[in-house]
């Protein structure tokens, strides 16, 4: 997802944006094929995350419209106070882009674990809160973004992020997007669990539950019209994300399900409101929470036929 | 260079407004809004370029936004805050609360009153500004305590690094903080030496003289670095019996007091 967004970062800098990537010292690796041909639009501001949201806001107010690039935990919760004071409440236009959601660096440990960002991000007044799925949904909406005159955080997986979309319907911020869409139960996810939901609706396919699947990649301003017709049609719902399950995606969908008064079933699958006491990878973790393509089948599938 | 006895002047009046204010809405930080008026009026009579409209003006942002009593008084006598608006000082639905608001229409470029945003966003502001090749320059007044903030010093080394000599740090060192003084509460330095350390050309100053203030200001641009004024100022400065004392961080002048005070003010400034 890293290579994704920055191949099109600098696709949308060649198209003359006025756009700048600081960087909080991270990215070696993956951002130095463009550090030469780009000096001009990338700014290294050292190990100083709370300074280069500050820098941020400086820059978008003579309309540079700055990305600031760093792991999501020293991105989102060292600058809180930067993001919701020079950001949020003046309402500028500076992207976060935050890398390792969830549990992707899982072996790092907690100080690299990422499972409240959208719980934070969320109660930031004027905050849209992107979180792609798949490398088509990051390149969908980071174009997209560039409309909005707000500020944004882009939450990525790591590398390695499996293609789940096809082209078509194409990707809009700000809608659910529909990847499967026959039967009476429903997955809703967010973020770099869509390749293990893609999965689970096979492994249900193939025990002979159709199960719809969802990918919630904009998550403010979340689409509740989206979730009030899968309810409509949908005797269960479940939601998937790879963060906590306080004021995640879960809470987003319970919270438009109870204002319609939804009768069916539904269950939440997000990670514990603990921090990590074993580590392992992302996907030894995955297991441990029940976040794998297994687990998340065997959770649709107790709950729709109980 | 203006006439100084205009700024003396002026400064008299932001101290009363100041006052004013605080008397009759029971609210702000006297002393502090004392301590910066004559650096604010100097930056205010001839500093700044540009109207707030421009987007190429030089911008101020007061970093120690609770002292904004006196950047309101300085908007509002410069006629960029409308008097209608000026008269809703910490009233109900008012936009000019204890710290400023955003609103550059006004003047306020940015949210302040959380300590260690100033200097970030300023150093923001004179990089692009150095980016577009824009002789537009930043001016940003933070407190001493507020150098206890780590991102003051994050700020510092980039502006330094990137040789940003758009931008001028005035330090309103009046020796105190919210518990004490500032010595008191983290080891004591010499400010003039940190910034030095930290890459910036440094003036240090009285921060109640006009002339060395205007003077210490025309130099911006002159150095390769940017540049910090150390401004040695007296917290409450102008009535005798708020100088130095940290009581007047957080008290409102009322009745015999607020007579006293505006007695002083309105007599021969204090030198």
């Amino acid at each position: 997802m890293r290579s994704t967004f920055f191949q099109n970062f600098f696709r949308l800098v060649d198209e003359g944006h006025p756009l700048h990537l600081l960087t909080a010292d991270l990215g070696f690796g993956v951002l130095t094929p463009y550090l030469d041909k780009y000096a001009d639009h990338i700014t290294n501001v050292g190990v100083a995350e709370a300074n280069m949201i500050g820098l941020a806001a400086g820059m978008a107010m003579r309309n540079i419209r700055p990305f600031c690039y760093s792991m999501v935990p020293f991105l989102v919760f060292r600058t809180l106070d930067q993001i919701r004071t020079d950001l949020c409440a003046s309402r500028l236009p500076v992207t976060l882009v935050g890398v390792g959601s969830g549990l992707s660096y899982g072996m790092e440990g907690m100080t690299h674990h990422a499972i409240e960002d959208i719980a934070v991000t969320r109660a930031l007044p004027g905050m849209t809160i992107l979180s792609p799925g798949d490398p088509l949904e990051c390149e969908a909406l980071l174009f997209q973004s560039l409309n909005l005159q707000t500020p944004c955080y882009l939450r990525l997986g790591s590398n390695n992020d499996l293609r789940v979309h096809t082209e078509e319907p194409p990707v809009v911020l700000g809608k659910l997007s529909c990847l499967h869409a026959r039967g009476e139960v429903a997955i809703i996810t967010t973020g770099s669990l869509l390749p293990s939901c893609a999965k689970a609706v096979h492994l249900l396919a193939e025990a002979g539950i159709p199960c719809r699947l969802y990918s919630a990649h904009t998550l403010k301003p979340f689409d509740e019209a989206g979730v009030i017709d899968i309810a409509s049609s949908c005797k269960a719902i479940v939601s998937a994300e790879e963060h906590s399950v306080i004021n995640g995606l879960g809470t987003a969908i319970v919270e438009v399900l109870l204002q319609y008064r939804y009768a069916g079933r539904f269950a939440k699958i997000g990670v514990p409101d603990e921090y990590c006491s074993q580590l392992g990878s992302r996907d030894w973790l995955r297991d441990h929470y029940g976040l794998d393509a297994a687990s998340i089948a065997a959770t649709v599938r107790n709950l729709f036929t109980n | 260079m203006p006439d100084i006895s205009d700024l003396v002047q002026f400064s008299k009046t932001i101290r009363m407004d100041v006052l004013n204010m605080c008397e009759q809405t029971g609210t702000g930080h006297v002393g502090s809004a004392f301590s910066v008026a004559d650096i604010l009026a100097v930056l205010y009579s001839g500093i700044l370029q540009g109207q707030p409209i421009d987007p190429e003006r030089d911008r101020l942002l007061l970093s120690k936004g609770h002292a904004c009593a006196a950047l309101y008084s300085v908007l509002y006598r410069k006629g960029i805050i409308p008097k209608n608006v000026f008269e809703t000082y910490a009233r109900n639905g008012t936009h000019l609360g204890h710290h400023p608001h955003f609103e550059p229409a006004i003047g306020l470029e940015a949210n302040m009153g959380s300590l260690g945003h100033g200097l970030p966003i300023a150093v923001g502001l004179a990089f692009a500004a150095h980016k577009q090749k824009s002789a537009a320059r930043v001016f940003v007044v933070q407190s001493d305590g507020e150098t206890n903030e780590g991102s003051v010093w994050e700020a510092a080394l980039f502006a330094a690094h990137h040789k940003l000599n758009q931008i001028c740090m005035t330090l309103d060192a009046n020796k105190m903080q919210a518990m004490g003084f500032t010595k008191d509460i983290l080891l004591p330095t010499d400010h003039a030496v940190r910034w030095q350390s930290f890459g910036w050309e440094v003036v240090e100053v009285d921060g109640h003289d006009h002339r060395a203030l205007w003077e210490t200001y025309s130099r911006l641009g002159t150095s390769p670095k940017p540049l910090a004024v150390i401004a040695h100022t007296i917290k409450g400065k102008g009535v005798s019996f708020m100088e130095n004392q940290l009581l007047w961080h957080y008290r409102c002048p009322k009745g015999n007091e607020f007579h006293a005070a505006l007695q002083e003010l309105s007599g021969s400034p204090k030198k």
